[in-house]
């Protein structure tokens, strides 16, 4: 190939180029282009990858963000079935379903978030309206019905926001349950009553079982000492028997060899240290100090 | 004679001489004078100053061109990190049919440069964190809170200036399953687990793990009383928690899955802090007399045991000694059996002399001998005792 001819395919090509670029828009996954003419809607292209159309500013290309998105529904304030009030805060998960409804309609993501949050509000007030407040607060499981409830606000908002909005709601759930702000104070007087009544009874019954507890040792301690007191007089009673046996065995042998050692073992076991002896010494063993009397 | 401004000088052509390129670029052409019968002549004419930059461009810059040209082509070239996995879209659509051939693995990755191929890289083994804070008061919130919280520590007497309400809108709680408020914090920690779901399905992860965190809290926590959140159950909220927030990332296909979530904060309102305080004090009353109690219990079994085990030694002690008494006496009697009358005499009197002298030996310090006056007949004596004798002192008479 000469170098003329080089350069007429290089200059094709970059022709071909800059038309491609005008005439030509891609789709990527997730997304939709709505394709308008002269402001017109003509064509909404849903597949990803290229697709044709006329050059600008014939062909305008729209690409709209068919992914999931998330957002938080303001406070609303709302009566339950059994007349109480509750502030509701809910998450929504919606995708757009319908592109060209949804451009029409609404036509950017806050827009539609915010057409979202009305309905779904409307749709909580409703629904919570045939609730009562246990169905959501409650510590009997028979009583929850939390995933009825946000199930029914659903079913409530899908409909209306695919026929209004070609928006899709895959989810709807409760971020926050509040109390308004004036029925909080009622609240923290309940709460600090309760607890003033659990710290009263914990003391309480510490108290008493406590005075249990004591009231039970000193009635074991008692039987404990009675029992060894009564064990202790058996002991004896039979020690007493075995020796009054033996000695009445030795009485009865020789009664005169029985008084003269119990009096000798009386004398022992009587006289201590401390005990003050007056002796006559007349007589044995003693008749030798007769000359030194008073001594 | 036709000068352009470049380096090149293009001689004029012959007048007679006629080829296409020749009447597309000739004079003629270049005064805007249709040549020829074809309509192709009309696009060259047009396409005219196109070329004849781009020939100049191609004379003075081939070289680099060609060489920025390679280096467009390579840019497609992609090296996917550890920890990453890479997808591919080709003119906006995702390339293969299946996730095995949809996920790149990370290495080497052949792709078109843009705009035809573009790659996404997905970090499937970072550990993104999200803090849920909206049911909980705000951290300058928290600090005011806590200088009250040491004011009254610092002067018991003074009464708290707390709180008495809170609004909704602007500080968050709990409301348990026994209508009570408790404020909550959590800590989450997630992952990708599905790269083609999170890149290409979910605008705002971030918002998407809130929501399902805090609505889980919400919901779990609205079963549960106040003490049981503050008390005992509080490691099960926790865990109840995070497999419901995980179930609805699972149910809505987010290929999102949570890591770990902890809760870093879970407190009753401040106002009511004082009286968790006082229910606190009073279990630790409770605790600490049943515990006074029973030591008490234990000391006084033991005293009782003690007490009980020296009256049955005392006991024991004086069976055993006077049966060994009346055995001692039985010995004797045994003994005395075997002597005759002289010699059962003499032992006699020898047992009271040596018992004598024991009692004499005894009572030494105490002894005192009278003599009886000789001559006496009337049989009575007189006996005059000194406090010497008595034992008594002169200072204690």
């Amino acid at each position: 190939m000469n170098r003329d001819t080089f350069r007429k395919f290089t200059g094709a090509g970059v022709v071909l180029i800059i038309l491609l670029s005008s005439t030509t828009f891609t789709v990527r996954e997730e997304h939709t282009a709505l394709v308008t003419r002269f402001g017109k809607l003509v064509q909404q292209a849903d597949e990803p990858g290229l697709h044709w159309k006329l050059p600008w500013p014939i062909d305008a290309a729209r690409e709209v963000d068919r992914r999931r998105r998330v957002f938080a529904t303001r406070h609303s304030e709302m009566l339950t079935g059994d007349q109480r009030n509750l502030v509701l805060q809910s998450f929504v998960a919606w995708r757009v379903a319908d592109a060209a409804l949804y451009y029409q309609s609404v036509g950017a993501a806050e827009a539609a978030e915010d057409k979202l949050d009305g309905l779904v509000t409307n749709a909580k007030i409703g629904v919570l309206g045939r609730y009562d407040l246990s169905a959501l607060v409650s510590t009997d499981p028979n009583q929850s019905r939390s995933a009825e409830v946000q199930a029914a606000v659903l079913a409530e908002v899908a409909g209306p926001a695919l026929e209004q909005y070609g928006i899709e709601i895959e989810r709807v759930g409760f971020e926050r349950l509040s109390l308004p702000q004036s029925n909080t104070e009622a609240v923290f007087d309940q709460m600090r009553a309760d607890r003033k009544k659990y710290a009263a009874e914990f003391r309480a019954t510490g108290e008493a079982e406590a005075q249990r507890i004591k009231s039970k040792a000193d009635e074991d301690k008692e039987r404990l000492l009675a029992e060894a007191r009564e064990l202790a007089g058996r002991i004896r009673g039979e020690g007493e028997r075995d020796a009054a046996a033996l000695l009445a065995d030795v009485h009865s042998r020789d009664p005169e060899l029985f008084e003269t050692l119990l009096e000798l073992e009386t004398l022992d076991r009587t006289i201590t240290e401390d005990t003050l002896l007056l002796l006559l010494t007349g007589g044995n063993p003693f008749r030798l100090d007769a000359e030194d009397p008073g001594r | 004679m036709n000068e352009d401004h470049g380096n090149h000088y293009h001689p004029e052509p012959e007048p007679d001489s006629h080829s296409p390129e020749r009447d597309a670029f000739g004079p003629a052409a270049a005064r805007g004078v249709r040549t020829g019968a074809d309509g192709g002549s009309e696009v060259r004419r047009l396409a005219q100053p196109v070329v004849v930059a781009l020939g100049m461009l191609l004379r003075h810059l081939h070289w680099p061109l060609l060489l920025l040209t390679l280096l467009y082509l390579g840019s497609g070239i992609t090296f996917v990190g550890e920890g990453e996995r890479a997808l591919v879209l080709r003119w906006g659509k995702l390339v293969g049919d299946s996730p095995t051939t949809q996920v790149h693995e990370p290495g080497l990755l052949l792709a078109w440069p843009a705009p035809i191929d573009r790659v996404l890289r997905v970090p499937t083994e970072r550990i993104s964190q999200v803090e849920v804070d909206a049911l909980d008061l705000t951290d300058e919130r928290w600090e005011e809170i806590n200088f009250i919280f040491r004011q009254m520590q610092a002067n018991p007497g003074d009464a708290p200036d707390l709180p008495e309400s809170i609004d909704p809108e602007r500080e968050g709680y709990l409301l348990t399953g026994d209508r009570g408020i408790v404020q909550s914090r959590f800590d989450v920690r997630f992952r990708v687990g599905d790269p083609v779901a999170f890149a290409l399905r979910e605008a705002n992860p971030d918002a998407l793990i809130t929501a399902a965190v805090q609505s889980a809290a919400v919901e779990v926590g609205a079963s549960l009383s106040m003490d049981d959140l503050l008390g005992d159950q509080r490691s099960r909220f926790q865990s109840f928690v995070q497999s419901r927030a995980q179930a609805t990332l699972v149910e809505m296909n987010s290929g999102l899955r949570i890591e770990s979530l902890v809760l870093t904060a879970l407190a009753p309102p401040p106002a009511i802090t004082p009286s968790i305080w006082d229910v606190e004090d009073a279990k630790t009353e409770a605790r600490t007399e049943l515990q006074d109690a029973e030591a008490y219990a234990r000391a006084e079994i033991a005293r009782a045991k003690g007490v009980a085990a020296e009256v049955l030694g005392t006991a024991r002690t004086a069976a055993r000694q006077e049966l060994a008494e009346a055995r001692a006496f039985h010995s004797l009697l045994e003994s005395f059996g075997d002597l005759d009358e002289d010699r059962r005499r003499v032992t006699l009197a020898r047992l009271q002399e040596e018992t004598f002298q024991e009692i004499l030996l005894r009572a030494s310090e105490r002894v005192r001998r009278f003599a009886p006056t000789f001559g006496d007949s009337s049989g009575d004596f007189r006996i005059t005792l000194t406090p010497d004798d008595l034992g008594l002192s002169s200072s204690n008479e």
